[in-house]
């Protein structure tokens, strides 16, 4: 199943402080958490990082060990860094693989907790283009990959994906052409139906309650603070000459 | 297949300026497509298609991406805010970075751009023939996938040069930026390529179909 379709249902249908929190509370501690990461130059501070990571999302009620298994392509192609980065350290490749690791948790952990569109509306403020775009992405996706699931079951029970590579590639290609084909048709199905209710290129996706702050909010400052607590300390440690 | 750049391995100073060049890019793009709403609803439905594709497991490193297919159907401006889309929605599950959507939009960008003109030239170079848009996808794909590969080694060797230093004439430690250009050339190409070869049969095999089906989506 497809991360998307699982990262939307953690975000609509788990309940915590981090899902109750407003989305503007959240996007400000995800960024400076991720902010913190990117600059942390210590491998002991980013692995600590990894742990808190873990650890609130355990409060939230996400599931560890799939958020995980999603950090493995950022970390194939973290790996290609640090392997080219041996040459001349051993401990910078430690701190390229966490840094990416760490920074896509932080997304993940974003984004399971925080509705897309709640996201995207955030995008709409700067650009109502590409805003829509976003917020059409998200609803044309649930819709066509229910196509794609259906149909891909079909083909594998027809013993599409048997026999040589040659046979396998042409049907996966003729498979993602129908998908293509389909969602085209959709889209367009889509746009007339937005026409005759008067769409005019712009769609509302604001929801008003999630600007106010709770004690909900306390969920994400905590998780800011923590980042930004360890960062000072792996700075006093740094200064103190202690290297880690 | 392209490369998606993670979080944490380029320095500041060059994903902001991914950023700013990006932003002025989608600025110019938002005010090219005003006005043409139904190319909008397609960009989406390509996005949606692109995610889609992605979300087929073809092993780690691998997923079909169809940027060169997004430039074809889009046009340049609609392709660019697709793009942009696809990675910000990518980067919120760690295919690519986020502080990274800037360069990997520039990427996946540059593949449309040039997979697009090098398919436009082909096609109207064999205008005759039946064939044509199979042979031109495919060669389009193939060229702007490994040319993208070459833009990812520019930007990671880009990452060693210190704008301080080449400002000022100053020697200023840049240890983040420390890669072995070598090594990862080494690692990066063999990888790239196997994927432009995959992705280039695949969407030669999707524009085959698309024709015999709905010749109208790539008319040419």
């Amino acid at each position: 199943m497809s991360a998307i379709y699982l990262i939307d249902h953690y975000a609509n249908n788990l309940s915590s402080y981090m899902h109750k929190a407003s989305t503007l509370s959240k996007l400000i501690s995800a960024a400076l958490a991720l902010g913190i990461t990117m600059f942390t130059g210590s491998a002991l501070a980013l692995m600590i990082d990894f742990l808190l990571i873990l650890m609130f999302m355990r409060t939230a009620k996400l599931p560890i060990f799939r958020m995980l298994r999603w950090t493995i392509y950022p970390a194939f192609f973290a790996s290609l860094f640090a392997l080219s980065q041996l040459p001349y350290s051993f401990i910078l490749p430690i701190i390229t693989m966490f840094k990416a690791v760490n920074a896509a948790l932080i997304m993940l952990f974003l984004v399971s907790t925080t509705p897309y569109p709640e996201l995207f509306s955030v995008i709409s403020i700067s650009s109502q283009t590409i805003g829509n775009v976003a917020f059409l992405t998200y609803r044309f996706f649930f819709i066509f990959i229910d196509q794609a699931s259906k149909r891909f079951t079909a083909m594998k029970a027809k013993g599409g994906l048997v026999g040589g590579w040659r046979k396998r590639i042409e049907n996966l290609a003729n498979f993602l052409g129908l998908i293509f084909v389909i969602s085209f048709e959709i889209s367009e199905n889509v746009y007339s139906a937005m026409k005759t209710r008067g769409y005019s290129g712009k769609i509302f996706c604001h929801r008003k309650k999630e600007r106010k702050f709770s004690k909900n909010d306390l969920m994400p400052v905590a998780f800011a603070l923590c980042f930004s607590t360890l960062m000072v300390v792996s700075l006093f440690i740094r200064e103190g000459g202690i290297l880690i | 297949m392209h490369i998606h750049v993670p979080d944490g391995v380029l320095p500041v100073w060059l994903w902001i300026l991914g950023y700013i060049i990006v932003s002025t890019f989608l600025s110019v793009a938002v005010k090219k497509v005003r006005g043409d709403e139904k190319r909008g609803i397609y960009a989406a439905a390509m996005s949606a298609v692109m995610l889609v594709a992605m979300s087929i497991p073809l092993g780690v490193p691998y997923h079909i991406n169809l940027t060169v297919l997004a430039g074809i159907i889009l046009g340049p401006w609609w392709a660019l805010i697709s793009n942009f889309v696809t990675n910000v929605m990518l980067a919120t599950f760690g295919h690519g970075g986020i502080t990274i959507v800037g360069l990997n939009t520039m990427v996946t960008w540059f593949e449309s751009l040039v997979g697009l003109y090098i398919f436009m030239t082909l096609q109207a170079a064999f205008k005759q023939r039946k064939w044509r848009f199979t042979v031109a996808t495919g060669v389009s794909t193939f060229t702007a996938l490994m040319l993208s590969a070459v833009l990812v080694i520019g930007i990671v060797a880009a990452s060693g040069i210190n704008p301080a230093e080449a400002i000022h004439h100053e020697h200023e430690g840049n240890e983040e930026s420390q890669i072995s250009m070598a090594v990862f050339t080494v690692l990066l190409v063999p990888i790239a390529l196997v994927g432009a070869v995959i992705e280039a049969i695949i969407t030669s095999f999707i524009v085959m179909y698309v024709r015999k089906v709905r010749p109208i989506l790539i008319s040419g």
